[in-house]
Formats: C-alpha cells, structure tokens, sequence
C-alpha cells in the first residue's frame, strides 16, 4: 500500500477512534517496509503510529517513545545514506 | 537530525515523564543543532531545558540556559521567539499550559533582574498577563 492510501485508510479510523485497526493496518504496513527499502514509506509509517499512540485510549506513552528513537536512527542513517551518495558524486565528478 | 531527538524529547516530558531522561536527550538535540546550524530546534530545546531546570529548582542550570538563548539573540540567529509552543502538540500538554505561562514568567522575572531580556519576559506577559 503506498503512503497516500495508508493515510487515507488509517486517518478515519482514527478518528472514529478504531485504534486497534489502525495499529493492525500500520504494523502490517511496517513489517513490509523494510523489504521495500522505502525509507520514506517507513518514516511515515512511524511518524502515524508515534501519533496513533500518543493519542488512542489507552495512551500507550512508552510505544510511542520507543518508536520515536527508531525513528531518530532512521533519519541519521538516511542522513548518512545521502552523505555517502554525495561523497561518491564528487569522487566520480572529480576523477 | 536533530529535529528528531527533540520530539523524542517531548515523548518523554510530557508522555512519559521522564524529566532526566528528557533532558538528556535535549541537551543531544542542542549539541547536534548547534554542529549542524539548526538554531530552531537548538532554541526550542534550550527553552523546554530551561523550563525544566526551572520546575526542579535548579536557578543556575536555568540562568545557564538563558544566558545561551540570550547569546543567540544577540548574535541574531534564525528562530522565532514561541517555537516552543511546539511542545504543545502533544496532546497531554494542553493542561500544562497555565503552568508553563506561570514558569516563563518566573523565567523571564529571573533575567529581567539579571539584565534586559525584555523580549522573553514580553512573551510571558502574554501567556500570563496577571503574573509579576
């Protein structure tokens, strides 16, 4: 499911409050991001489910704090990731 | 990026609160926006650690804090004075609010005796206009 339809179809569950929908639609969501190597997909991913879990009922407070240092890992690695592609450029560029 | 550390930061304040751990990874955010010129997020961290040091009685710690805001003021970096209402966006927060105007007065009391720092002590004026 690509990112524009996961929101689509996770947002109204929110907001009718079908919290563990939502949680069972994004957690599927991310076990098949990693396969896709779409980091943006699952930076997404972790951005709603940091949402969802700091506003269902229950608040489940640790899900979303564990979830938000993922999160910080994954965008130092895509950091580097870039930085590594820049660095190749330039190496290239100037042979 | 330090952007992320800080809403981690914001998790553990106002989700989980865990004050200790919360400032620690401030003070990451602040390390890590300053090495890459993010002064926004860099600000908005200095301004909940401050409030923090602030809630826990620890005045040096806070003074600390606002001399560094203050500095970059004074260097005229790239932020806008209220950022930290960001910390608002977390849906716990909302009933913090008379609290956090009551500590930015005292915030901005504390540096008005100091030196100038009007435009602090302007900004708790508005969140609590019957403070001191």
């Amino acid at each position: 499911m690509d990112s524009k339809s996961l929101v689509e179809r996770v947002s109204p569950l929110i907001v009718d409050r079908d919290y563990q929908e939502a949680e069972r639609l994004l957690v599927e969501s991310r076990q098949v991001a990693p396969d896709t190597g779409d980091k943006h997909q699952l930076h997404l991913i972790l951005n709603e489910l940091i949402e969802l879990y700091s506003s269902s009922e229950p608040l489940a407070w640790d899900k979303a704090a564990a979830l938000s240092l993922e999160r910080e890992h994954l965008t130092r690695n895509a950091l580097q990731q870039a930085a590594n592609i820049a660095a190749l450029v330039v190496r290239f560029a100037t042979a | 990026m330090p952007y992320s550390k800080l809403q981690t930061s914001l998790l553990l304040l106002y989700g989980l609160r865990q004050h200790e751990k919360a400032a620690a990874k401030l003070r990451q955010a602040i390390a890590q926006g300053q090495q890459e010129g993010d002064d926004r997020t860099v600000y908005t961290s200095l301004s909940l650690l401050g409030l923090g040091s602030l809630n826990s009685g620890r005045i040096d710690d806070a003074l600390s804090v606002l001399e560094e805001i203050e500095g970059m003021i004074t260097n005229r970096r790239s932020f806008v004075v209220g950022d930290e209402t960001n910390s608002l966006e977390a849906p716990e927060a909302q009933k913090l609010e008379v609290d956090r105007g009551e500590a930015l007065v005292d915030f901005g009391a504390i540096q008005r005796s100091k030196s100038d720092y009007r435009d602090l002590h302007q900004e708790a004026r508005e969140l609590d206009p019957n403070g001191p």
